[in-house]
């Protein structure tokens, strides 16, 4: 016998939970599969693993009806700072400022600080309210075939489950993309990122730093209290020889990198490091099959645009079904599902480019490129327009923004 | 025995296959399926004032009577029953019923389909809550005559959608360029221009039916985001207009 559902989601996510719960909300029935247990998904030891949510993200959240339940664990971010290749980091003044009342229309925050333990947490806790969402753990998709309109999948646990519309958020190895036959390339940075949490002696003052090294970016940020959320990136071979170095000789080694005034840093947590890839995926759908996030492809997280991202391609792609569903439409159609290709594809190319390039700008020595990147830097502090605009792609706000991440519903 | 069903099986693969192809958002229908988002949103939208309905609700539509006059292979009526609705589908063209059933089936739907012309349905003596006529009106002989028909297939208080093309000089040149993707999906040479209604001359044509215009509006083409739009002004090439039955 099927078990039937309207959308499988194959995943239990972060991106994963998020459309379960936008689903389910518009009442759409859901069935998310996901081979460890969905408890221990909603835990996290990665104490110090921080997101930036972009003001967007906030507003989705908040749309969802669970920023209230979020706000207290984030630290607002009111400012930016960004320093440009140069050893001498002990100047006054950064070479780009951004302050959030910049940002034209309010007074907002720039983002917010989040860490994974506790949005994992409380979105996870969430799911036990709807009835209709069913969750199967501690099963992985084998197969599926297209029939009669419908998706028929196959578990490892034995059980079948025909659903019209089967939506991977799996992650870059994503299952179901292997399965569906979606082609994966890709290249490997070469860069590893560390990512730890400090104690500081001194207030952070709600700033988030941005620091490019030659051997890669440095993000420093605000956690709530006197603490930061630090993802530090090096070539892989340095990135091997810290990772090993005692927490005395680590916190040396970050401390003679950031020198940001503040005060006395100590680690306050585990130390952990991610190996830097761009992966994407040669397409978005393919027969009654979506995919999204990281799945559909990984951007190199100097920005910290990968849950953003992720949960855009959530708000896009629920957004899509929704309406669809209310028109009456098979929400796998082709139609339907081309939608949100059209939507994500062109986005997507631009956000990973362009994070790329950056990336590849800042990370070198050249003596040639960085008189010119640091001009540039210079030239931008003093542009309020380019600053603006440049602030607002980063929040998330410019481009075709699906009515959730408006703060609206749908 | 074996004979005669191999004889159906032949046939049943023969309509999967045209309804395949009806229901391919790339292929040879391409142009109806792009634009059927649209009309869609406008029938929905027109059902919902009328019966006070939300589609946010589940089945929003359950009770409703819905005929849909040239049905084809059934890319309006699908969605209506998909929102609850009883849906009774007829097209004049009888290759098309096979078509629409055995894409409602494989779809899961419960779907009335049948060869039937609205002057037949008359003798039936059967009644609905709301007529799609959706781009016919300038197919039929007598548009005066059957515009009444309709209306009297209508229950009291039922809403009629009616879409067609503006007989305009704009028309005139996308019709002898060729231009079926604009004038809607149907063959080339299928639409011949001099049959084109003017919406005043479709309105005189409701009201004589004793039918209430309620709504009436253009659906065109944005070039830029290559969508279809609703426009309250342009009815210069395609246009709806919705009228109810007093009661």
């Amino acid at each position: 016998m099927y078990k039937n559902t309207q959308v499988l989601i194959v995943g239990g996510s972060i991106n994963g939970v998020t459309l379960a719960i936008l689903l389910a909300q518009n009442g759409l029935d859901v069935t998310i599969i996901e081979p460890k247990k969905i408890t221990s998904r909603g835990l996290s030891s990665f104490d110090g693993r921080a997101y930036a949510l972009a003001l967007t993200t906030q507003k989705m959240f908040n749309a969802l009806n669970i920023w209230d339940g979020l706000k207290i664990n984030s630290e607002p971010i009111l400012d930016i700072k960004i320093d440009a290749p140069n050893d001498n980091v002990n100047k006054a003044n950064s070479l780009l400022h951004f302050n959030h009342l910049e940002m034209a229309e309010d007074e907002n925050p720039m983002g917010y600080i989040l860490e994974d333990r506790h949005l994992r947490k409380y979105l996870f806790s969430q799911l036990k309210s709807f009835k209709n969402i069913n969750i199967m753990d501690e099963s992985c998709i084998t197969e599926y075939e297209v029939n009669n309109g419908h998706a028929f999948s196959f578990l490892s646990t034995g059980e079948k489950i025909k659903s019209n519309l089967i939506i991977g958020c799996d992650g870059k190895n994503s299952v179901i993309a292997n399965i569906a036959n979606i082609n994966k390339f890709g290249w490997n940075y070469n860069q590893t990122s560390l990512v730890c949490a400090i104690d500081h002696e001194k207030p952070h003052n709600s700033c988030a730093y941005q620091l490019f090294k030659p051997s890669g970016p440095i993000a420093i940020l605000p956690l709530p209290g006197d603490r930061s959320s630090i993802v530090w990136t090096e070539d892989n071979k340095t990135a091997a020889f810290i990772s090993q170095l005692n927490k005395k000789d680590y916190i040396k080694n970050l401390n003679s990198k950031i020198n940001l005034n503040l005060g006395e840093i100590s680690l306050s947590g585990k130390q952990f490091s991610y190996p830097l890839t761009l992966n994407l995926r040669e397409n978005f759908i393919s027969n009654r099959v979506a995919l999204v996030g990281d799945s559909a492809r990984g951007i190199h997280p100097l920005a910290g645009q990968g849950l953003n991202l992720g949960l855009r391609d959530v708000a896009s792609i629920g957004e899509i079904i929704i309406t669809a569903c209310r028109r009456g439409e098979d929400i796998g159609s082709l139609a339907v599902l081309k939608r949100y290709e059209t939507w994500r594809r062109f986005e997507t190319s631009m956000m990973a480019a362009t994070t790329d390039i950056i990336n590849k700008t800042f990370s070198n020595n050249s003596i040639i490129l960085k008189p010119i990147t640091n001009l540039g830097l210079r030239v931008l502090n003093k542009n309020r327009f380019l600053k603006k605009s440049l602030i607002r792609e980063a929040a998330g706000l410019n481009g075709n923004i699906p009515k959730l991440l408006q703060g609206k519903l749908i | 025995m074996p004979t005669d069903q191999s004889i159906d099986q032949k046939e049943i693969k023969k309509f999967e296959q045209m309804a395949a192809e009806w229901w391919d958002s790339q292929g040879k229908f391409k142009p109806l399926h792009h634009m059927n988002p649209c009309r869609l949103d406008y029938i929905i939208k027109q059902i919902e004032i009328e019966f006070n309905r939300s589609t946010t609700n589940q089945n929003a539509f359950n009770g409703i009577d819905i005929l849909d006059i040239g049905c084809g292979g059934g890319l309006l009526s699908e969605p209506m029953a998909r929102l609850g609705a009883n849906v009774t589908g007829v097209d004049a063209a009888a290759k098309n019923i096979p078509i629409a059933q055995t894409h409602a089936k494989q779809s899961g739907l419960d779907i009335h389909y049948k060869v039937a012309t609205a002057e037949s349905l008359l003798e039936d003596g059967k009644q609905f809550d709301a007529i799609l006529n959706m781009e016919v009106v300038e197919h039929v002989r007598n548009p005066k005559e059957y515009i009444k028909t309709c209306a009297k297939l209508l229950k009291p208080n039922g809403i009629m959608i009616c879409s067609t093309i503006n007989r305009t000089s704009k028309s005139f040149f996308l019709a002898i360029l060729g231009a079926e993707y604009v004038l809607r999906w149907l063959p080339k040479g299928t639409h011949d221009w001099k049959k084109f209604i003017k919406p005043d001359e479709l309105l005189n044509m409701i009201s004589n039916a004793e039918l209430e215009v309620v709504d009436k509006r253009g659906f065109v083409l944005n070039p830029i985001a290559w969508e279809w739009q609703t426009s309250d002004r342009d009815m210069s090439v395609n246009y709806v207009t919705t009228s109810t039955k007093p009661y």
